[in-house]
C-alpha cells in the first residue's frame, strides 16, 4: 500500500489543471492586450493580428506541456494499482448464478434493508423496483417483459419495526416491559423451542429492580429495593416454578446478602455487566426465528463468504483452466474451500468409503454396528448378502442398515 | 491448526472483488486527463482558424482603403471570437480540474478504507465483521446503481456515510445515458458520451457503438421518409449513412444498412413473416438471447425487419453499458453477483435443499419450495406434527410476494419453525437465500463435521450427546427420558439412544 499511497499523493501534487488553466490565462491575456492595442491604434490591426500567431502557438505548446505531470502522475499511480492488484486474476463474470434472478435478489436485498432496520431506503429501493429497472439484468428471464415486482413488504416492515423497538427498549431504554410482553405472547412457542427468553427477561427485571436500576422510582430507604424485587419474584415467577425451580431459588436466596450482593455466591447474576447485551441479542434471534430468519442477515453471511471464498476460487479456475481441463458446476464445487467455523451451519457426512457426501439420494446408512456409510457404498459392498462393516469385524444384512439424519 | 488457518486473513489476495474500487476512480482522472488534452487540440485549432481568418480579412479590410468602415474591426471581432474560446477551454478546464481532485480524495479514502485490512488480525476478530459490512453496503450499492434504482443507491450510501466508497456520480450518469437509449430512445446523450471519451473509444478495438448509435440515427430518417412519407428525409438520411456510416470497416454492414432505403418499414413486415417469423409466435427466452448473442457478434446480419425493431434500443442501451464498463475496467454484472455466487456455493450443503429436516441446523427452513406432498411420505418432518397454516403450501418460483413467504403473526407466527435449541439458522436455509442458491454447487467436504459424541434417536437422527442433554433440560423432559429436539412430542427412553460412530 505505501507505494501506492505515494504515488497516489504525487497525483493529488501533480494530478490537476491548475498550471494549465494558467496558461490558458495567458493566453488569453496575450489576447487581450492585443483587443488594447488595436482599440488604441486601429491602424495597427492587420500586423498586431499576425504578430500573434507565434506567441498563441508558444501559449498552447505551455499548456500542452502542463499537462505532461499529470500524465506521468498519473500513469505512474495505474501502475501502482496493477501492481496492487497484481497476483488477483481479473474479475469476470463467468458462473454467474445471479444472472436474470433479479427478482430473487431484490427480494434478498429488501429484506435484508428491513432487518438491518433501513425503513427509508427499504421503502425508496422498494418503490423503484416496483416501477423500473434496467432490462439488462431481468427482462429477459423467461417472464414478460412487464411483469411488475410485487413486494407486500409492509407485513414483514412492521414485524421488523417492532423488533427495533423492543430492541431499542432493551439497549438504550433498559426497559424491559415490551420485551416480556412479546415474549409472553408468544410463550408457547419459546417453550417448545426450549427457549428461556421469557425466564431470562424477568429474572433481569428481578435482578434490575433488587439493584434499583430503575430510574423512575429512585427510592430513600434501601431496604425498600429487596422487596420490591421480591414483591415482583412473587407476583411473576409462578409459572416457571417447576422449570426454573433452581434458579428461582438463588434469586430468592440473594436476599440474604441485599447489603454486599457483590461478596455474595450470587454475584454472577446480580453483577453481571453483559446481561443486557445478552438478554437483547437472544431476544434478535429468538424474533428472527419465529419469522423463519436467521438473526445474522443472510445476505451479509453470503457476501461475506464470497468474499472469503473468491480468491480461492479464482486461483483453482486459472490453474484448472491452465491445464486446459474444464469442470462441472451441476451439483458440488470440485474443490474444497475453507470457511472459519462459525461459517458452518450443518452437519457434513462424507461417506468414509466413497468420499461423496451424503445428499437425499445417497443419503447416510448406519450398521447395527454403529458405522455409517452412504447408501450407495453399503449396495456396493454388499451386494445385497451379508456383509462385513469395513471398520470393524461385526457382521450384518443391508437390509438392518438403518437410514439417518444428521 | 485447520481452524486457525480457515480464519487467516490475507489482505494481498483477500481484495479480489475490491479492484474496481481504486481502478475506477484512477480510469477516471485519467480520463479526465484525455479529455483536457482533446479539449486543448481542438480549441487550439479552432482558435488557429479563428486567428488565421482573421488575419486575412483584417489584411483585406486594410487594403481596400475604404473609408466608410473601421479596418480594425474584423480584428477586433475575430480576437472576441478567439477570447470566447479559450474561455470555454478555461472553463471546462476548471471543471475538470475540480473533478480530478475530489477523485484523487476518493482513491485515498479507498485506500484507507482496504488498507484498514492489515490491522485485522483474523476473519474471525470483530472488526472484520464490521468491515465486511462496510463492503456489503459497497457491493449493494453497487448493484443498486446498475440496475438504475439510483435513489436507493443514494440513499444507502448516504445513510452509511460511505459516498466516498461508492461510484455514485459515474453511475447516475451511465444510468441517464442508459435510460434515454432504452426508454426515450434517443441517441444523443449517447453519442455525446462517445465524442467525449473520443481517444479512448478509438483504442477499443473493434468497438461499434458509435457506428451502431449512427446506424439508428440513420434507420430512424429512413423510418420517418417512409411514414411521412417524405423524399427529403431519405436524402437525409443517405446523406447520413455517406457522413457517417461509410467508414465502416465491413462493406457487407454497409450494403445492408444500404437496402433499408428500398425497403420500408410496411413492407419487411410481410417479408419477415414470410422469411424469418414464420414458425415464432412469441420469442422465447433463448431466441431473445440468441437474438442478443446474434445482435453483437460478428455476423451481424441486419435484415431489415431487426433494423427497424424497437428491440434494436434494447441493444443499444446494452452495448452502451458493455462498451463503458469495459473502458474504464470494471466487471459487466454486478459485484454483489461475484460476492454471491461464491458465497451461496461456499455455504450450501445438501442439507439446504433436502426434504428432511436437518437436526444438527435445527430449521430447515419450511419456506422452500419442495413439495409438500412429496416430504408427507418421507421421514418425519417436524410440520406434521403440529397443526399447520396452508401458507406452508409450497411456494412459486416466481411470482412469490413477501407476504406469502413470511408468517403473519395473527396466524403464523412460529408455525415454520419447530424443534428445541435452533442455533444459527442457516443464511441459506433462510428465506432470503434458499430460492438462490438452487442454482448453485454446494460446498466441498472432505471430511465429515458432526458434533462431538454423537448419538442416535430410534428414529435416525443424531445429535452430539452433551446438546441433546443441554436442550432436554431446557425442555423439561422427565429423568430417565429424551425428547426429539426437532420433534418434540416423540419421547424416547435414554437407554434406546445409541451411539454412531461417523469417521
Amino acid at each position: 500500500m505505501d507505494s501506492l499511497r505515494k504515488e497516489l499523493s504525487e497525483l493529488d501534487e501533480r494530478g490537476h489543471f491548475s498550471k494549465t488553466i494558467d496558461q490558458v490565462q495567458a493566453a488569453i491575456d496575450l489576447l487581450e492586450k492585443a483587443q488594447e492595442k488595436i482599440s488604441a491604434n486601429p491602424s495597427s490591426a492587420a500586423i498586431t493580428l499576425a504578430g500573434l500567431k507565434k506567441p498563441v502557438k508558444d501559449s498552447f505548446d505551455n499548456v500542452t506541456g502542463e499537462l505532461k505531470e499529470y500524465y506521468s502522475a498519473a500513469g505512474r499511480y495505474t501502475k501502482a494499482v496493477d501492481k496492487k492488484f497484481k497476483s488477483q486474476p481479473p474479475l469476470t463474470a463467468e458462473n454467474d448464478a445471479l444472472y436474470q434472478q433479479s427478482f430473487l435478489i431484490n427480494r434478498a436485498i429488501a429484506m435484508h434493508l428491513l432487518r438491518e432496520g433501513q425503513f427509508n431506503v427499504a421503502t425508496t429501493f422498494i418503490e423503484e423496483a416496483k416501477s423500473e429497472s434496467m432490462p439488462n439484468f431481468d427482462s429477459f428471464d423467461g417472464t414478460p417483459f412487464n411483469k411488475s415486482l410485487v413486494f407486500k413488504a409492509d407485513t414483514l416492515q412492521k414485524q421488523f419495526a417492532e423488533m427495533y423497538h423492543i430492541l431499542h427498549q432493551l439497549r438504550q431504554e433498559r426497559d424491559l416491559s415490551p420485551a416480556i410482553l412479546w415474549a409472553r405472547k408468544y410463550s408457547a412457542i419459546l417453550e417448545t423451542r426450549g427457549s428461556n427468553l421469557e425466564f431470562e427477561l424477568c429474572r433481569l427485571q428481578y435482578v434490575r429492580l433488587f439493584m434499583g436500576g430503575d430510574p423512575y422510582n429512585s427510592t430513600k430507604s434501601p431496604t425498600e429495593l429487596p422487596l420490591r424485587a421480591w414483591a415482583y419474584g412473587r407476583s411473576e415467577f409462578g409459572p416457571f416454578q417447576y422449570r426454573y425451580e433452581s434458579e428461582i431459588r438463588e434469586l430468592t436466596g440473594a436476599m440474604a446478602y441485599w447489603e454486599n450482593i457483590a461478596d455474595s455466591p450470587y454475584r454472577h447474576i446480580f453483577l453481571h455487566s453483559g446481561a443486557w447485551d445478552d438478554v437483547a441479542s437472544s431476544f434478535n434471534k429468538e424474533f428472527c426465528s419465529l419469522l423463519g430468519l436467521s438473526a445474522d442477515s443472510p445476505l451479509f453471511v453470503a457476501a461475506t463468504a464470497g468474499a472469503i471464498a473468491l480468491p480461492v476460487l479464482a486461483k483453482v479456475k486459472s490453474k484448472i483452466k491452465a491445464n486446459g481441463a474444464t469442470w462441472t458446476t451441476d451439483q458440488e464445487l470440485p474443490f474444497e474451500v475453507p470457511l472459519p467455523p462459525a461459517y458452518q451451519f450443518h452437519s457434513i457426512f462424507v461417506c468414509p468409503v466413497s468420499k461423496d457426501q451424503a445428499t437425499d439420494t445417497n443419503p447416510p446408512m448406519m450398521m447395527p454396528c454403529g458405522h455409517v456409510i452412504c447408501k450407495e457404498s453399503l449396495e456396493r459392498i454388499s451386494k445385497g448378502a451379508r456383509f462385513k462393516c469395513p471398520y470393524c469385524p461385526s457382521e450384518s444384512n443391508p437390509s438392518h442398515a438403518k437410514l439417518v439424519y444428521l | 491448526m485447520t481452524e486457525f488457518k480457515a480464519s487467516k486473513l490475507d489482505p494481498a489476495t483477500h481484495i479480489l472483488i475490491d479492484q474496481p474500487l481504486l481502478r475506477l476512480p484512477s480510469e477516471l482522472s485519467r480520463n479526465n486527463l484525455k479529455s483536457a488534452q482533446f479539449n486543448i487540440e481542438t480549441t487550439q485549432k479552432k482558435v488557429n482558424a479563428t486567428l488565421s481568418a482573421g488575419i486575412k480579412a483584417a489584411a483585406s479590410a486594410s487594403s481596400t482603403q475604404n473609408n466608410d468602415s473601421d479596418p480594425s474591426q474584423p480584428a477586433l471581432s475575430t480576437l472576441n471570437t478567439a477570447l470566447s474560446q479559450l474561455q470555454a477551454l478555461k472553463k471546462k478546464l476548471t471543471t475538470l480540474n475540480t473533478s480530478s481532485s475530489d477523485l484523487a480524495s476518493q482513491s485515498l479514502s479507498r485506500i484507507n478504507h482496504l488498507e484498514e485490512l492489515n490491522d485485522i488480525p483474523s476473519l474471525a476478530d470483530v472488526k472484520y465483521d464490521e468491515w465486511s459490512r462496510v463492503r456489503l453496503d459497497r457491493l449493494l450499492v453497487d448493484y443498486l446503481l446498475r440496475m438504475g434504482y439510483t435513489k436507493s443507491a443514494r440513499g444507502l450510501a448516504e445513510e452509511k456515510g460511505i459516498e466516498g466508497l461508492v461510484d455514485l456520480e459515474e453511475f447516475e450518469l451511465v444510468g441517464k445515458i442508459e435510460r434515454s437509449l432504452r426508454v426515450e430512445h434517443k441517441v444523443d446523450a449517447a453519442l455525446a458520451w462517445c465524442g467525449r471519451m473520443g481517444g479512448g473509444m478509438r483504442k477499443m478495438n473493434n468497438n461499434t457503438l458509435e457506428y451502431e448509435l449512427r446506424l439508428q440515427q440513420y434507420i430512424e430518417l429512413v423510418r420517418a421518409g417512409f411514414t411521412t412519407p417524405s423524399m427529403k428525409k431519405l436524402q437525409d438520411a443517405r446523406a447520413h449513412a455517406a457522413k457517417h456510416l461509410s467508414s465502416h470497416p465491413d462493406p457487407k454492414w454497409k450494403s445492408q444498412a444500404a437496402v433499408l432505403l428500398v425497403i420500408s418499414p410496411d413492407m419487411c413486415e410481410s417479408i419477415d413473416l414470410k422469411f424469418y417469423d414464420k414458425n415464432i409466435q412469441a420469442p422465447t427466452r433463448d431466441q431473445v438471447l440468441d437474438e442478443w448473442e446474434y445482435a453483437l457478434s460478428d455476423g451481424y446480419k441486419m435484415s431489415p425487419a431487426r433494423l427497424y425493431s424497437e428491440f434494436r434500443w434494447q441493444n443499444l442501451a446494452k452495448l452502451f453499458l458493455e462498451t463503458h464498463h469495459s473502458m474504464y475496467n470494471i466487471p459487466q454484472r454486478p459485484l454483489l453477483h461475484m460476492a454471491l455466487t461464491a458465497g451461496l456455493s461456499a455455504l450450501k450443503t445438501p442439507a439446504c435443499h433436502s426434504k428432511f429436516v436437518s437436526p444438527s441446523s435445527g430449521l430447515n427452513s419450511s419456506t422452500s419450495p419442495r413439495s409438500q406432498s412429496q416430504s408427507q411420505q418421507h421421514h418425519p418432518r417436524h410440520h406434521h406434527s403440529r397443526g399447520h397454516t396452508p401458507q406452508n403450501t409450497p411456494t412459486q418460483t416466481h411470482d412469490t410476494s413477501m407476504d406469502d413467504i413470511i408468517n403473519t403473526p395473527e396466524a403464523g407466527l412460529g408455525t415454520a419453525i419447530g424443534g428445541a435449541g435452533v442455533g444459527n439458522v442457516c443464511p441459506i436455509c433462510s428465506t432470503e437465500l434458499n430460492q438462490l442458491a438452487r442454482r448453485v454447487p454446494f460446498a466441498h467436504h472432505t471430511k465429515s463435521i458432526v458434533e462431538s459424541d454423537p448419538v442416535v434417536l430410534p428414529n435416525g437422527r443424531i445429535y452430539g450427546r452433551e446438546r441433546l442433554e443441554r436442550l432436554n433440560e431446557k425442555l423439561g423432559t422427565e429423568k430417565g427420558y429424551v425428547r426429539d429436539p426437532v420433534e418434540i412430542d416423540k419421547i424416547y427412553a435414554w437407554e434406546d439412544v445409541a451411539k454412531v460412530y461417523i469417521s
